[in-house]
């Protein structure tokens, strides 16, 4: 039983408070008719006076007495009449006193426990709020972590793209170094015959006759000439190859887009397969404020895709290559007469990973980065394409005025 | 006197190889070789070609529009078993390799660029070993009529099957009729 609940010992001093008692001590006087005192349960005195032979009558509201009246002069039937008195006064002031202390003890309690609610709340709140930034934090690396692998993705696609490119070059530069090699030894040969001259110089006609110098002079012309054309060939390999490869170089330029797609188209003549064939119809262009590395990817990109798309046809075809300009802007196009796509694959043509060949040949990343590089140059580009028919992939760039 | 032919798409090339195997000399061993040259930009042609000439040596380069080297050496291998096949080109895929050696059986695979003295001495040893290997059979057949294995009548089939080959073996139709061609359908 704690000491403050509404159901403690009360004490008499506790129910008659100095104002009640200023109130009830003399009305007891009055009536028991003499001197009256009130007592605590320990004796203290709470009013009246307090005579050393007076007589007391304790006031017992459940088991023990919880204080005294005494008196004096009062008979002890008054004063016991007095005390019962009294006990009807606190009996009264106690329902009203524990009454109150329950309502104030339950309203604390509501009180205490909205105050613990509120406590779990805010706790609750601040546990939310680390997870929600615990979370945002997570996602933000995951993210970089994905933007990284994407990067690194297009990067394997250049490096694959240059791998095939070092295929077909390979076989485009040693043609012409091996004849042009072959050729100078034997031209060696040849001077070996004409230093073999010297030495017969006194047979005169006979000697050159028999030496057969005549076709010597006549071919080793030949030889020549057809050696420096091998080697212009592997120069302008070469030259094609540089200025296809300067993909890295982040540096806008005037470029005219025209040289762009004869570069790509001189560098995919190299590697055409047999029967398939290009054309370039390319009317003038303004220049254009453009990453002409990119560009020539982009291009290579759908001349490659527009060569595979014959070649899944298996039947000889054209890639049509135009361009032209006008007020909107510049267009491009790039026209095969291949296997086409079904509307469901042109609709995910551009979409990363996405490939209609088989594992190992291709990563599925050419059509997204030919779009990234145009909406990098704020261009548009579209593909339209029937099944065995063809694919046409148009470009337009607007041009700054 | 050995027939070489050789196959490239490039004129160049075929060019360079008639100056080099003009000039240069091709020996193998104690052995030297005069070389007669025939050469063909399409495979088809050189096919045909090889249909009526027989040859000692084919070399063809591997990529070539229409018909690639492996087809054509296969071609040239059904008409003319004995001769010696190279293949000389700049594209050494391994799967091209793989089918060179397997279904053709060729004698050596050249890289372009070659070197003028490897390519020489590959053509003396392929048409030296090539002559190593008739000779053995001539041979062999003479010890064989000697023991009494083969009779002369044999060896002739034989020469004559490395003549034309198929020309010994004929084709009985299901109604006693000989069929020239095995492939020929009667359209109804």
């Amino acid at each position: 039983m704690s000491d403050t609940g509404f159901d403690h010992e009360w004490h008499l001093s506790e129910l008659l408070d100095t104002h009640s008692l200023s109130r009830v001590g003399p009305a007891l006087g009055e009536l028991l008719g003499g001197d009256v005192a009130v007592l605590d349960h320990d004796e203290t005195l709470l009013c009246g006076l307090l005579a050393p032979d007076a007589r007391r009558e304790p006031v017992i509201l459940e088991l023990e007495p919880i204080g005294f009246v005494a008196s004096r002069t009062a008979s002890p039937a008054t004063l016991s009449a007095g005390a019962r008195m009294l006990t009807a006064v606190l009996r009264a002031e106690l329902r009203f006193k524990m009454a109150s202390t329950l309502h104030l003890e339950a309203v604390a309690e509501d009180f205490e426990s909205l105050k613990r609610e509120h406590a779990r709340l805010l706790e609750s709140e601040a546990r939310y709020r680390r997870l929600s930034e615990e979370l945002e934090a997570r996602v933000q690396a995951q993210v970089a972590e994905l933007e990284e692998r994407q990067q690194m993705l297009y990067e394997a696609e250049k490096l694959a793209s240059v791998g095939q490119l070092a295929a077909g070059m390979a076989h485009e530069i040693n043609n012409p170094l091996g004849f042009v090699r072959s050729n100078l030894s034997t031209f060696k040969t040849y001077l070996g015959k004409f230093a073999e001259l010297k030495g017969r110089l006194a047979e005169g006609e006979v000697a050159w006759q028999a030496l057969d110098l005549d076709f010597l002079l006549e071919d080793g012309d030949d030889l020549l000439t057809e050696s420096a054309s091998g080697i212009d060939r592997i120069a302008r390999i070469v030259s094609d190859l540089k200025s296809f490869s300067n993909i890295d170089r982040p540096t806008d330029e005037y470029a005219d887009l025209n040289n762009c797609l004869r570069h790509a188209a001189s560098v995919m003549e190299t590697q055409l397969p047999p029967g398939i064939s290009l054309t370039l119809d390319l009317l003038p262009l303004p220049s254009m404020v453009c990453l002409p590395g990119h560009l020539n990817q982009l291009f290579f990109n759908l001349i490659r895709n527009a060569v595979q798309a014959i070649q899944d046809a298996n039947r000889p075809g054209v890639v049509r290559i135009s361009s032209f300009a006008d007020d909107d802007g510049i267009t491009i196009r790039v026209h095969d007469d291949g296997k086409g796509m079904s509307a469901e694959q042109c609709a995910r043509a551009f979409q990363p990973f996405y490939t209609t060949r088989t594992v190992g040949m291709g990563a599925g990343l050419g059509l997204t980065t030919a779009r990234n590089i145009v909406l990098a140059h704020s261009g548009r580009i579209d593909i339209e394409s029937t099944p065995n028919v063809g694919t046409t992939v148009t470009i337009c760039f607007p041009t700054t005025t | 006197m050995s027939r070489i032919m050789i196959v490239d798409d490039e004129v160049e090339i075929l060019k360079s190889l008639r100056r080099l195997l003009r000039v240069a000399p091709c020996a193998y061993g104690n052995k030297t070789f005069n070389l007669e040259v025939e050469a063909f930009n399409v495979p088809t042609e050189a096919l045909e070609r090889a249909r009526h000439e027989e040859f000692d040596l084919f070399i063809s380069d591997f990529r070539m529009p229409g018909m690639d080297g492996i087809e054509f050496l296969k071609g040239t291998k059904e008409l003319q078993p004995d001769a010696a096949r190279l293949i000389l080109s700049g594209y050494a895929d391994l799967n091209a390799l793989v089918r060179a050696v397997n279904e053709v059986g060729i004698e050596r695979f050249i890289g372009k660029p070659w070197n003028d003295y490897d390519l020489m001495s590959a053509i003396g040893q392929a048409l030296a070993h090539r002559e190593l290997l008739l000779e053995n059979r001539q041979l062999a057949n003479l010890v064989r009529l000697e023991m009494g294995d083969t009779t002369q009548e044999q060896l002739e089939v034989e020469r004559l099957e490395g003549l034309e080959p198929g020309i010994t073996a004929v084709n009985w139709g299901p109604d006693g009729s000989v069929l020239l061609d095995p492939e020929f359908q009667i359209k109804d």
